[in-house]
């Protein structure tokens, strides 16, 4: 009787996995790419299409040290969206402890692990602000393409190679994976199986990084019309908190020569 | 990282610990190529700002570090190793998707950026990275231990240099309502960058009081008052321990 068992259970098995392995070689690499460009084109509609959306993401980011060896940095963050100008983000867990707000005109941080706060000026879209924290800020979102308004164009470029790859597991869900590869990054994305294509997953490789670091975002709670208002946006500064300067990087040239910050000596004396 | 550089040793008697030696030329032509500034450059951004991150480096900023070691080692047996790192440095931000130039002038005010980097404050407290996107002398570092391996100890940390963590050893100092870190002379300023409070050492800030003096200090008189140097700042005994002073 155990053996019968067995042996159903282990053609069971073997019957799953040949169908799988039939289904994934039915694809062309061709129409693998077709198809996960459809998949990436109906993500891109659906956040395009949202004014306001909001979702939550658990994060790894690899950090590699100059002596080799990698630690993962591990935290949770949620996201609240109004297009075309306004994003809140708050973080918490893995020693962070804060959040940041953008309402077009500003990007206000706050750290209540340090009590301090910093604030900068940005530009009027949500477009321009990805590029702006990049650039200007170092503020690096492996997120942040889905934010812009066309986030099919943000992702995808002509170098861009791969396409669909199989279903997989994320959690909970079972999602469509696809995986791309381009010069600067690889990068993979489970997105749901419903009409709406929303992300499971994120993976990202920085190939040209040393030590090619990989950050990786698993999604949740997405919701698409959540109630939110100008307050959403408002930055919310705990009173006592010390405000921080802001580094940036600089756009425009120095006026003088050179703005050493340190003063001239004095001729002293020796005693 | 500095390269000892060993000149012709043939009039040199041939020594003992000539595996010791061997060894030390590997780890210096190691180091040499180790990227000890970790971090310089965030990773973690999306598909698009890491494309950004990676384009027009050419004309952003191309710091050559042609480092010419040769390292003549004659012992008997003859050790001829000519090391010649050239590395090319990019490390600017120039993003293909947004136009730079101006862009952020406007109420928060302008930002005024010395050249090759130089600190410069503006108006509504945010200070300029450098104009070709280097941070400030050039380096951010995980922590200070990391700076010192990159660095050597023998050496102060430059003013500008962000790392992570605040020294082990860092006391608290107030100022006029800002805090300040101080450890071995140096004092660290809080600053936001890549959307992290990060410790940048500035120059010692006037009126700053600290309870020991770092080593190799000097002291000096000036229009009849005594004032210690330390480096390039001066400290003014006071009964809570030595006050910063500016001239």
């Amino acid at each position: 009787m155990n053996v019968a068992r067995f042996l159903t259970a282990a053609l069971g098995f073997v019957a799953a996995i040949a169908a799988g392995a039939c289904q994934e070689r039915a694809l062309t690499p061709e129409q693998a790419n077709a198809k996960g460009d459809a998949m990436l084109r109906r993500m891109s509609q659906t956040l395009a299409a949202a004014q306001a959306f909001s979702f939550a993401t658990d994060q790894m980011r690899q950090h590699v040290h100059a002596a080799g060896g990698k630690t993962d940095e591990r935290f949770t963050r949620r996201i609240t969206v109004r297009r075309p100008n306004a994003i809140v983000v708050t973080d918490a867990g893995g020693g962070r402890d804060g959040a940041a707000w953008y309402d077009g005109k500003r990007l206000t941080f706050v750290s209540n692990r340090d009590k301090a706060w910093a604030r900068g000026p940005m530009p009027p879209t949500l477009d321009e602000a990805m590029d702006f924290v990049s650039a200007e800020y170092a503020l690096q979102l492996p997120i942040a393409d889905l934010i812009y308004s066309n986030p099919y164009d943000a992702v995808m470029t002509k170098d861009t190679t791969g396409g669909w790859v199989n279903t997989e597991a994320v959690g909970s869900s079972t999602c469509e994976h696809l995986s791309y590869q381009q010069p600067v990054v690889d990068w993979q994305i489970w997105l749901s199986q419903d009409e709406r294509h929303l992300p499971c997953q994120l993976q990202i490789t920085y190939k040209t990084q040393p030590g090619q670091p990989m950050s990786r975002v698993t999604f949740s709670d997405w919701n698409l019309s959540p109630q939110v208002s100008d307050a959403t946006f408002e930055a919310k500064i705990p009173d006592g908190y010390e405000r921080l300067k802001i580094m940036r990087h600089g756009t425009v040239e120095a006026p003088s020569a050179d703005a050493s910050a340190t003063p001239a000596a004095p001729s002293p004396q020796p005693k | 990282m500095a390269i000892r550089v060993i000149g012709s040793m043939r009039r040199r008697q041939p020594r003992p610990n000539y595996r010791a030696t061997v060894v030390s030329i590997c780890a210096m032509v190691l180091f040499a190529s180790m990227d000890l500034s970790a971090d310089r450059r965030h990773s973690g951004g999306s598909m698009r700002q890491s494309r950004n991150a990676t384009r027009n480096v050419g004309a952003t900023r191309n710091n050559n570090y042609n480092r010419n070691t040769n390292l003549n080692v004659n012992r008997n047996v003859n050790v001829n190793r000519n090391v010649n790192v050239n590395r090319n440095v990019n490390t600017g931000y120039y993003g293909g998707g947004y136009r730079r130039g101006g862009v952020v002038v406007g109420e928060e005010g302008a930002v005024a950026v010395g050249r090759r980097g130089a600190v410069a404050v503006g108006e509504e407290g945010f200070v300029g990275v450098g104009r070709h996107g280097a941070v400030v002398a050039g380096e951010r570092y995980e922590s200070h231990e990391g700076w010192k391996v990159a660095a050597g100890v023998a050496t102060g940390i430059a003013i500008g240099t962000m790392i992570a963590r605040p020294p082990a050893q860092s006391t608290t100092v107030v100022v006029s309502n800002t805090t300040y870190m101080y450890s071995e002379g140096a004092y660290y300023e809080r600053v936001y960058y890549g959307g992290e409070v990060q410790y940048r050492v500035v120059a010692a800030p006037a009126g700053a009081v600290i309870t020991t003096l770092p080593g190799g200090c000097t002291t000096t008189i000036m229009n009849g008052a005594s004032y210690t140097q330390c480096g390039t700042t001066y400290y003014q005994r006071v009964s809570t321990g030595y006050r910063v002073v500016a001239f």
